[in-house]
């Protein structure tokens, strides 16, 4: 939960930033339909705490600090003004269900120093990597059903690890707004992955979203299992 | 015989002989010269024709990856082989003075291939220059050519697993392109 955990920036308290975050918590809870009232009624744990602490602050137009300590494996910290981050563990060794992770927030100015020594590393590395082991196979608190997707920037995919299959997804965000299921249909994927694609891209900020009737009237799914150029290549290169 | 043309586009010294060295299947053809612009890239030869490599799919079709000149006075190679290119990895190394601006101005030169989704660029030598960050040349993309996306990659252009990754990133977004607009034109 936000705010819980020591304070590990020299006691500067800050109070009415956990109440703003826990209320943005709150209102994107209830934003969302009704369908979900199982699931707000229990606390997000693990990555997923985390991912909604990131999203929040994303939201704030204030510098801030972030700081989460999955159970085990050292704290990261975040300073979002050089969209940059710190850890003593290895991405490869990313714990996939911490039981627990402490997340501590610590508003900044855009002149503080920085709280490690820059560049650090790429914030979209993280970021892509909790995305996709948060709300289990569930969609992001944030997202409404029956949304489209539309990429408004391809990830660097030689940082992320990443399946051809999320590439080819990638790719089809990139030229029409798709909602989950069709893309799904589309990639000729399970609805889980397509799901934690998108929340991984949304906590990203690299897809916009627009509610269907906004969405371009193209009837959805068409590609499913390429045989172009595409499939050949892949085979060639035992990808 | 099918056969695809994939172009390799960027300033001197971004790394676009050494890429399809690391692509092709046979020995890369290469047409050398003593660089004559070492105050700009400090390298002692550059292409100045093209370089040409393969990549053999079966016997009946081929992938030609065509490099071309990186210096502006063998641009009349740029047309002759831009009609025939399906594709075009753009590099841009990071370290270059004004990386944005050229990459911009090469995308000018190759505008059709980009409109049709044809182009992934790749930033290279970022272990020598940090910045500008890869995202910053997405937003400069998103900002001089609004309404279509494009892969940028942060690239290593003597790993196999980047080339690879960056080839396979264009022929899938020219394959959805291309599928998508279809059905679009089918649905209008």
């Amino acid at each position: 939960m936000i705010g819980e955990g020591v304070d590990l920036y020299g006691g500067r308290r800050r109070g009415s930033l956990r109440g703003w975050i826990v209320e943005q918590q709150t209102a994107l809870h209830n934003d969302i339909s009704t369908e979900r009232d199982a699931v707000e009624n229990e606390q997000p744990v693990g990555w997923t705490s985390a991912a909604i602490a990131v999203h929040s602050i994303l939201q704030i137009p204030i510098p801030m600090f972030l700081r989460l300590e999955p159970a085990g494996f050292g704290p990261i910290t975040i300073d979002f003004r050089h969209h940059a981050f710190e850890w003593g563990t290895s991405l490869r060794d990313f714990p996939d269900e911490p039981a627990t992770v402490l997340v501590e927030t610590e508003p900044t100015t855009a002149t503080e120093p920085p709280i490690f020594a820059l560049p650090g590393q790429d914030l979209d590395r993280l970021l892509w990597t909790m995305g996709l082991h948060s709300f289990q196979d569930d969609r992001a608190f944030w997202l409404r059903p029956g949304d489209h997707y539309r990429l408004t920037r391809w990830p660097d995919l030689t940082s992320l690890d990443h399946t051809i299959d999320q590439m080819r997804m990638i790719a089809m965000l990139g030229n029409i707004s798709l909602s989950v299921d069709q893309l799904a249909e589309a990639a000729d994927v399970e609805l889980a992955v397509a799901q934690r694609l998108v929340n991984a891209l949304s906590l990203m900020g690299v897809i916009d979203s627009a509610i269907e009737a906004q969405a371009r009237p193209v009837d959805a799914p068409a590609p499913a299992p390429s045989r172009g150029l595409f499939s050949r290549l892949r085979a060639k290169l035992g990808l | 015989m099918a056969e695809h043309v994939i172009l390799f586009a960027g300033p001197m010294g971004s790394g676009k002989t050494t890429a399809i060295e690391t692509l092709s299947d046979i020995e890369v053809v290469a047409t050398e010269a003593a660089n004559t612009e070492r105050d700009i890239v400090d390298k002692p030869t550059t292409t100045v024709a093209l370089d040409y490599g393969e990549i053999v799919l079966g016997d009946e079709e081929k992938v030609r990856l065509y490099g071309i000149p990186g210096q502006r006075r063998f641009d009349f190679m740029w047309s002759i082989l831009r009609e025939r290119a399906e594709g075009m990895i753009l590099l841009v190394n990071n370290d270059a003075p004004d990386a944005i601006a050229t990459m911009i101005e090469y995308l000018d030169e190759f505008g059709e291939l980009y409109e049709r989704g044809g182009v992934v660029i790749g930033i290279t030598r970022t272990d020598i220059s940090r910045t500008p960050a890869v995202a910053d040349y997405s937003r400069a993309l998103a900002k001089a050519r609004p309404g279509l996306v494009v892969p940028v990659l942060g690239i290593d252009p003597r790993s196999a697993e980047h080339m690879r990754m960056a080839l396979m990133a264009l022929i899938i977004n020219i394959e959805m392109r291309e599928t998508w607009s279809t059905r679009e034109a089918e649905t209008v």
